[in-house]
């Protein structure tokens, strides 16, 4: 019995044989895009966000929509507890964040615990509460930043949180057991409302920094996190793929 | 494919086949400078290339060109090894593999530039290694031309970023291929300390590797460039450092 057949096996005996994708920020712009490709693929997606789905999206069984409040102590149980019995986590994307702003003398600590709580602590209450719930060749993707890699001026603690979360996956990735992996993404500017006010003010400094030219969308973010979900990944852990356009590297 | 003949490079012209790709692989150990395949349909062209000749690199590049009209992904991954104490390395040994490794794929993606800069989707991908970021005794030359690579790499990925190509790398960690077991029969591969370093508890199969080299070329990864992907089981990583 191969690798493979003995995971079949004791998945099946642990009584969860439905494969599910759970993307919390699942109705932000990337986890819109990433929750689009797993359903695109007959997976059953459970989006969780505290924004309700965009009232033009196109209902479908298999896009279940939870309401999901990052910074909600509870919040992270609650996912878990509504998720169908037999359902075992096949892919978990962690896209849920805030990106504020403020010069650093000037963050209050109210600032700064919310935005570790949300970036950072509501990852881990999160990964504690599905492990148990975890495929045994699960994929875990969390989204750091560019941020993280290179810091952000303006942005201590957003950068302080992403930078957090690569410290959270290599230390993380020793114990989750069998072939299950966890990897980040770190994207740089990418078209979304989230960078709206960065892209109005430093928009011509980014282009003429990132050497493609232009900023990154949503679906090619979207794209890598599916690679790190598929198959093809299956020998890719504790690994953080930049998505920048190589602005990093220039 | 440069060095698509053996191990990675083998696994990962299987792959680049199997996706539909016309595969031209330059290899040392090809028979004849030009031959196409017929098992597979002529969607393989085997050129003899020593890949340290840059003429006889571009003569290669020429042939594709002739044969059909461009290319759109190079991939770099002829590679030999010359392990040995750093105190008393030859320069032969030294020089090859410098010529091998890192001139080697300098002269393929000059040769290549004309072909990547007329595509709409190019790509090129180097192969580094663990080797690259770790220090290993007795492999100082090996170490030091695929840390280059991935210095080449980001330097590629900067400079030809306007002509539209995106230039990436793979960072293997141990592959389970004839060469490894080669030098586990023979004793010179211990695999069990390395595997209990290894978050995933073993070698990876080269089709993994292939995957990822096929994932950086693809347009999924089309705002990916300058990027070393790491692809070790989390072996680099060795945040269990103080067992």
């Amino acid at each position: 019995m191969n690798t493979n057949e003995q995971l079949t096996e004791r998945t099946l005996a642990m009584g969860l044989n439905r494969p599910v994708a759970v993307v919390t920020g699942g109705n932000g712009s990337i986890g819109r895009a990433v929750a689009e490709l797993f359903l695109g693929k007959g997976m059953r997606v459970v989006s969780a966000d505290r924004q309700p789905p965009p009232q033009d999206a196109t209902p479908s069984g298999n896009d279940l929509q939870m309401h999901y409040e990052a910074d909600n102590r509870e919040g992270a149980q609650k996912l878990v507890e509504a998720l169908p019995d037999d359902a075992a986590i096949q892919h978990l994307v962690l896209a849920a964040g805030i990106y504020p702003e403020r010069e650093f003398a000037r963050i209050s600590e109210v600032e700064w615990q919310d935005c570790l709580d949300i970036n950072l602590t509501a990852v881990y209450r999160l990964l504690i509460a599905t492990l148990p719930r975890l495929a045994p060749d699960a994929s875990i993707v969390l989204i750091s930043s560019i941020a993280g890699l290179r810091g952000s001026k303006g942005h201590a603690h957003y950068a302080a949180s992403k930078a957090g979360l690569l410290g959270l996956m290599r230390s993380v990735m020793w114990e989750l057991g069998g072939q299950r992996r966890i990897n980040t993404v770190s994207p740089g500017i990418i078209e979304n409302r989230m960078t709206q006010s960065l892209r109005d003010g430093a928009g011509t400094t980014i282009l003429t920094g990132t050497p493609l030219g232009r900023y990154g969308t949503p679906a090619e973010v979207a794209a890598v996190i599916d690679f790190l979900c598929s198959p093809g990944a299956s020998f890719v852990h504790g690994e953080n793929i930049s998505v920048n356009g190589g602005f990093y590297v220039n | 494919m440069t060095g698509g003949r053996s191990g990675i490079g083998q696994a990962c012209t299987d792959a680049l086949l199997d996706q539909g790709y016309r595969v031209a692989v330059l290899d040392i150990s090809n028979d004849t400078a030009s031959q196409i395949d017929s098992d597979t349909q002529a969607q393989l062209l085997n050129l003899r290339c020593d890949v340290r000749d840059r003429q006889a690199v571009f003569e290669a590049f020429a042939a594709v060109q002739d044969q059909w009209g461009g290319c759109d992904v190079l991939i770099n991954s002829a590679g030999i090894a010359r392990p040995g104490p750093s105190e008393t390395l030859l320069p032969e040994d030294w020089n090859v593999m410098v010529d091998v490794h890192l001139t080697g794929a300098m002269w393929a993606c000059q040769a290549a530039f004309p072909a990547l800069a007329a595509s709409d989707r190019a790509a090129i991908v180097n192969i580094s290694s663990v080797a690259g970021r770790m220090g290993m005794p007795h492999r100082a030359s090996y170490n030091a031309v695929k840390a280059g690579i991935e210095g080449l790499t980001r330097s590629l990925a900067v400079e030809w970023a306007p002509h539209g190509i995106r230039c990436n790398a793979v960072a293997p960690g141990y592959v389970d291929t004839s060469f490894t077991q080669l030098l586990e029969e023979s004793g010179q591969l211990d695999k069990a300390p390395i595997v209990s370093r290894t978050p995933l508890h073993r070698f990876a199969h080269p089709t993994e590797i292939a995957e990822s080299i096929l994932f950086l070329a693809s347009s999924a990864a089309s705002f990916v460039t300058g990027h070393t992907l790491v692809v070790d089981g989390g072996l680099t990583i060795d945040g269990a450092w103080y067992e």
